[in-house]
């Protein structure tokens, strides 16, 4: 890698395009200050326009029994799991392979997502995984599944669920390592946009970080499903007319996903305005429009993905880490307007 | 924000911001301009108070990762074809020619940890990605490298 590194290095900028960019940089800024002043009364009239158009909140929820394991996860009691709507069925199937031995402890199912709680044994090494996928029936449509794996950006939430039942869908997940025995227990969720049926045979394929598939069987129940909360925001952001409404906002187990209406579609943006929303997604710190607040004050990047704006309400760290971050999620602020969860 | 206090901010971080826009755009000169123009204009316009060194680098690094993955996922920028003088550029440096073949999601987290020096944690923090992904994503970027060079001198 000491090639790797001296290649990047060769990657330079001349003096001249140094300058040019700063040059660029300083008079765009002048530009904007001019345009700004003219703004202005527009501006005014935009901060006007937030209206708060419905606000609905749901609670459907039915509570079976949620495995040890997921409310230690979650940090969450049976009532407040109530509270949150969360169902699920415990698993517990386990299959061994030759290097490993892998438990489904319990799956939870909302409208969109699956989540699966299961750990990993590595019979002579720590196995890790990348990839997750889930078909309905006892094996894998390859053909199907290899164009999924194809697709060069596959990133976390471009899923594709074919009208066949078969499915081949990227995960998110949480691991939780613990190198001394060898298990490493995983958290993860898988898109299924709603195309379960209420008792399904399925396989789970987990893909190792060695390329090595480890193809599960198991009976997965559909249960009730819950939205947490659900709000429709008219916005207008402050920086051009592109309109954006939020749609939806849910808080699942693992994610708090915000789903936007633009008044235009988002491939047909200029450059302004995706600079402009691309601004208000990723900003981190708390100048930012966009941002989850945690009760310590501290934010968190938001992630964009097409029409959905996601974070992962546990994300880094240890358990113990993470269930706090989870515990702690009470509002997501959009350009000034609150959800309060 | 004052103009001396960009000038110094971006005679810090250019350099850095260059090469990582450059694995995306794969040398082309007016994308990586645009990159670093609108990012800076960002920084000026939102008026972005950093607490330390540390975090600026880390915020340019995220926000230029960010900026190129966004501009690189639209179709046009994904068919689009190297100016001639680049791609000439390129290929006087057969390891550049390969780094810049990777999938886009390796680019980032190689140039951190190979260039950049930092952990797989630090990595992890600064993207908002889970450490296993990282260490996935430097393990398969490290065997994709190695297959596209093997697979060469096979050849």
């Amino acid at each position: 890698m000491r090639k790797l590194k001296e290649t990047i290095d060769k990657i330079k900028l001349d003096d001249y395009e140094r300058e040019k960019i700063l040059h660029r940089i300083l008079n765009h800024e002048e530009e904007k200050k001019r345009d700004k002043k003219a703004f202005l009364p527009r501006l005014t009239t935009f901060f006007l326009a937030f209206i708060l158009v419905t606000g609905s909140c749901y609670a459907l929820a039915k509570v079976f029994q949620i495995d040890d394991k997921f409310k230690f996860l979650f940090g969450k009691t049976d009532e407040e799991l109530y509270e949150y709507g969360i169902s699920g069925s415990a698993v517990s199937k386990t299959k061994e392979f030759t290097d490993a031995k892998i438990t489904i402890q319990q799956t939870i199912l909302d409208e969109k997502e699956i989540y699966i709680m299961l750990e990993v044994e590595g019979k002579e090494e720590n196995i890790y995984l990348e990839e997750a996928y889930l078909s309905s029936g006892n094996s894998f449509d390859e053909t199907i599944l290899n164009q999924v794996k194809n697709q060069e950006e596959i990133d976390s939430m471009e899923i594709h669920c074919s009208e066949t039942q078969k499915y081949g869908c990227y995960s998110r997940g949480l691991a939780f390592v613990n190198e001394k025995d060898r298990k490493t227990g995983y958290a993860i969720s898988i898109s299924i946009d709603g195309k379960l049926k209420e008792k399904e045979e399925v396989t789970l394929r987990l893909v190792s970080t060695e390329g090595k598939n480890y193809d599960i069987p198991f009976t997965l129940y559909k249960n009730e499903i819950k939205i947490k909360e659900n709000k429709s925001v008219q916005i207008v952001y402050e920086e051009g007319d592109l309109a954006v409404s939020v749609k939806e906002v849910r808080v699942t187990p693992l994610h708090i996903i915000v789903d936007f209406n633009y008044s235009k579609p988002i491939e047909n943006l200029s450059e302004e305005e995706q600079a402009s929303l691309f601004a208000n997604v990723f900003n981190e710190n708390g100048t930012s429009d966009t941002y989850v607040t945690y009760k310590d004050g501290a934010t968190s990047i938001l992630r964009l993905e097409g029409n959905n704006l996601s974070t992962m309400s546990g994300g880094i760290g240890t358990k113990e880490e993470q269930i706090k971050n989870i515990e702690s999620v009470k509002s997501v602020t959009i350009n000034h307007v609150t959800f309060t969860f | 924000m004052e103009e001396n206090h960009i000038e110094e901010m971006y005679y810090r971080n250019v350099d850095r911001m260059y090469k990582i826009c450059y694995l995306f755009f794969k040398g082309n000169k007016s994308d990586i301009e645009d990159a670093i123009q609108s990012i800076f204009i960002k920084v000026m316009e939102k008026n972005i108070h950093f607490e330390n060194l540390d975090h600026e680098k880390a915020w340019l690094i995220v926000a230029t990762n960010n900026y190129c993955k966004n501009k690189v996922k639209h179709w046009w920028n994904k068919n689009k074809e190297l100016d001639f003088d680049v791609k000439e550029e390129i290929k006087k440096d057969e390891t550049l020619e390969k780094v810049l073949l990777l999938p886009d999601k390796y680019k980032t987290a190689i140039y951190m940890h190979y260039y950049e020096g930092y952990s797989c944690v630090e990595i992890s923090n600064i993207l908002q990605v889970p450490e296993n992904t990282i260490y996935s994503y430097l393990h398969k970027g490290r065997k994709k490298l190695k297959e596209m060079i093997e697979g060469e001198e096979n050849a």
